[in-house]
């Protein structure tokens, strides 16, 4: 099964290779992946991923990107309507923001 | 850490600044403003820039002799004082030595400065001389990383990987610096101050709750101690947990130290070289509560099997430990002292439960009364620690010799027992201890090494000549790889393959050559001289100590096996 996260992340350098990596290593291929552009510094990632094996979980990965230091926020869709379009997506927060 | 007003310069806080301020000074200048004392390093191309500004500068600089040395030292270092320990190596191949290191502190959440010398900006990415990227390659081993590309930035972002290093769950931060900042002029300010919060929150009270709830039904509970205690300042606070609810204790490798040592109702290691009464103790209870500790596997044996009829409480400060390898039925984040004195199971009715417990430890208490004349390792180093005394550290390395110490050993506070823990690497142990020992000149810090372990980094006996470190090695020669014999002996057919060290070099004649005092001990009769002599040697001193080569680790939980299916000797 297919799931998706948003994560809000600083724009510094090394921030995508160091979520992307970490997703990887965790467990989890990535199926898509959507950057938007930088605005403050900030900047959003969509990616829809699944584990590579059963005993890996989502809520558990959440949370080990929330503890990156270059990610403010991570969301997973509120409505768990996987092929929806992004845009429809109602975004529910998994990890707090960092101030 | 200091943090200082962000309207001073750095010349107003530190002394006198030089004519020429590059950013190399700048990065002299903020460590120093930081308060770090002591650097480890290794000097290079890339790293120059900083070696010519470190003349003049208040910062002790130690020069090792291998960059994985200077990791190590740094991460003992920090391991002792809480406060990040600083290396320092030039680019390309001294920022690979450094790699181990790195990936060793990360493991065990050593909050850790790594500066690496970069090729300047403009080659980066060429596959300039000496040009590897560091950054990229130590991105799973680092809690963060970043590249200063502006040297009016240093001060500001080496004040921040400090924060990062140190804050939360600690960890190591590379900071990659590319020669041409480090030689372009820079005015820097101070640090500004840190925007990270400082410790972890107040853990919920409907969680509390739900757990003391939980406690208070539980008839046979176990507390399951980990490294997560003393990183989160929760020592006193477990000791007072224990004392105050009787709930017996076990602890991982890193948790050791925690419990009083005298605890009656500590039950010592558990897991793959764990003692009988910590396991079958989490094999039978109905609760387990964890309290900093992950369920790492060599903790855990078969996971499935792991305390298989108990509830659990996931006590930690990193959330993200939490479910990740068994669900918590109540689970707890945030300040793990503040949670500990706040759970409040009321009177529990455990006496049965404790007494089994308590009878148990005794009846599979170790015996020390090996049969021959040799020298048994275990009772020397129980001896050693006894006669050191609330002062004793441990620099291990790894190997048999590193389960002994934690089998064998009383340790009065967990940062004194500095193992290699979640990474295991050989070499750790006489650089750490040359850390260690330069940190606190007056304790009685021992390097415990085998003859395997010693030989990866024994070019540091280099190190401690140099600058007279009282670290004591202690180091026991069973002219094998021992560990990795005994796993040969019983899992793979008794077929000993590449394990023999016959031709091992007369390792206190290696001493000798490097200006250190060293001895041999061949029988059981020259120990208590050896300790005296060892405990009482002002300056580095190496015992090199004949064993037995078939001597192994009891008890053993095989691999693939549940903790309760120890074998035993
Ligand atoms: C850098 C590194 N290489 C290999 C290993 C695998 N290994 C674990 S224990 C061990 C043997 C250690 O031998 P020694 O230091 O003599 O200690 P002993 O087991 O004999 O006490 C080996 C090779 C390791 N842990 N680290």
């Amino acid at each position: 099964m297919r799931d998706t996260l948003r994560i809000e992340l600083s724009d510094s350098e090394g921030a995508l290779m160091r979520l992307v990596g970490l997703v990887e290593r965790r467990g989890f291929t990535i199926a898509t992946l959507e950057k938007a552009d930088a605005a403050d510094g900030q900047s959003t990632v969509i990616m829809r991923l699944s584990a590579r094996d059963g005993a890996r979980s989502l809520d558990v990965l959440t949370r080990q990107i929330g503890r990156l230091f270059d990610v403010r926020a991570v969301f997973t869709p509120e409505l768990a309507a996987a092929e929806a379009a992004h845009a429809s997506y109602r975004w529910r927060q998994a990890c707090p923001p960092r101030n | 850490m200091t943090a200082l007003p962000a309207t001073q310069t750095l010349a107003e806080a530190s002394p006198p600044a030089p004519a020429k301020q590059t950013g190399a000074h700048a990065v002299v200048r903020t460590l120093e403003v930081l308060g770090v004392e002591r650097v480890f390093g290794y000097p290079g191309g890339a790293i120059m820039p900083v070696y010519d500004a470190l003349t003049g500068s208040s910062l002790k600089h130690i020069l090792v002799r291998h960059e994985q040395a200077a990791a190590f030292a740094a991460d003992a270092q920090a391991r002792l004082t809480g406060k990040a320990g600083v290396c320092l190596a030039t680019s390309g191949p001294g920022a690979t030595n450094l790699l181990t290191g790195i990936a060793n502190a990360y493991m065990d959440s050593v909050p850790m400065i790594i500066l690496t010398g970069q090729v300047p900006s403009g080659l980066m990415g060429t596959d300039a001389f000496q040009e590897v990227d560091v950054f990229g390659m130590s991105m799973p081993v680092v809690k963060h990383s970043i590249i200063i590309r502006d040297p009016m930035r240093i001060p500001e972002m080496i004040a921040e990987a400090f924060a990062i290093a140190e804050g939360g769950r600690p960890g190591p931060v590379l900071i990659d610096l590319p020669k041409d900042v480090l030689q372009a002029e820079a005015y820097p300010t101070l640090p500004p101050e840190s925007r990270l919060s400082a410790g972890p929150s107040p853990s919920r009270q409907a969680d509390l709750d739900a757990a003391a709830a939980l406690l208070s039904s539980s008839e046979r509970p176990v507390l399951y101690i980990g490294g997560g205690v003393a990183l989160g300042g929760a020592v006193e606070a477990v000791r007072d947990f224990m004392g105050r609810t009787g709930i017996p204790a076990v602890a991982t490798l890193k948790g050791l130290g925690c419990a009083h040592p005298e605890a009656e109702n500590f039950l010592g290691m558990l897991g793959m070289h764990g003692g009988r009464a910590a396991n079958v103790a989490v094999d039978e209870c109905d609760l387990l509560v964890c309290c900093g500790a992950r369920f790492d596997d060599r903790a855990t044996g078969r996971l499935d099997s792991f305390a298989k009829g108990a509830r659990i409480i996931h006590m930690d400060g990193d959330g993200a430990e939490i479910g990740k390898l068994r669900t918590a039925d109540a689970a707890i984040e945030g300040d793990i002292a503040d949670a500990l004195a706040r759970l409040d199971p009321g009177y529990l009715d455990i006496e049965d439960w404790r007494k089994s417990c308590r009878e148990r430890k005794e009846r599979h208490a170790f015996r020390y009364d090996a049969p021959g004349h040799g020298v048994f390792a275990p009772a020397m180093l129980k001896q050693l620690s006894e006669a050191a005394g609330d002062d004793f550290i441990a620099a291990c390395d790894v190997g048999q010799h590193q389960m002994w110490v934690a089998q064998h050993c009383r340790f009065s506070r967990p940062e004194h027992h500095l193992t290699s823990a979640g990474l295991g690497a050989m070499g750790y142990g006489l650089p750490a201890g040359i850390g260690a020992a330069m940190e606190r000149p007056d304790a009685k810090v021992v390097t415990i090494t085998g003859d395997g372990s010693v030989m990866m980094n024994i070019q540091e006996l280099a190190t401690a000549h140099r600058y007279g470190v009282p670290v004591r090695i202690l180091l026991l020669d069973n002219a094998s790889l021992g560990l990795v014999r005994q796993w040969q002996e019983y899992f793979f057919d008794q077929n000993f393959s590449e394990i023999d060290l016959y031709d091992n070099p007369d390792f206190a004649e290696v001493a000798h050559a490097f200006g250190i005092e060293a001895f041999t001990v061949h029988s059981r009769e020259e120990v208590p001289a050896a300790i005296d002599r060892l405990l009482n040697a002002r300056g580095p001193i190496l015992a090199h100590v004949l064993i037995d080569p078939r001597e192994n680790v009891w008890p053993l939980v095989p691999p693939g096996a549940s903790n309760a299916d120890m074998m035993e000797d």
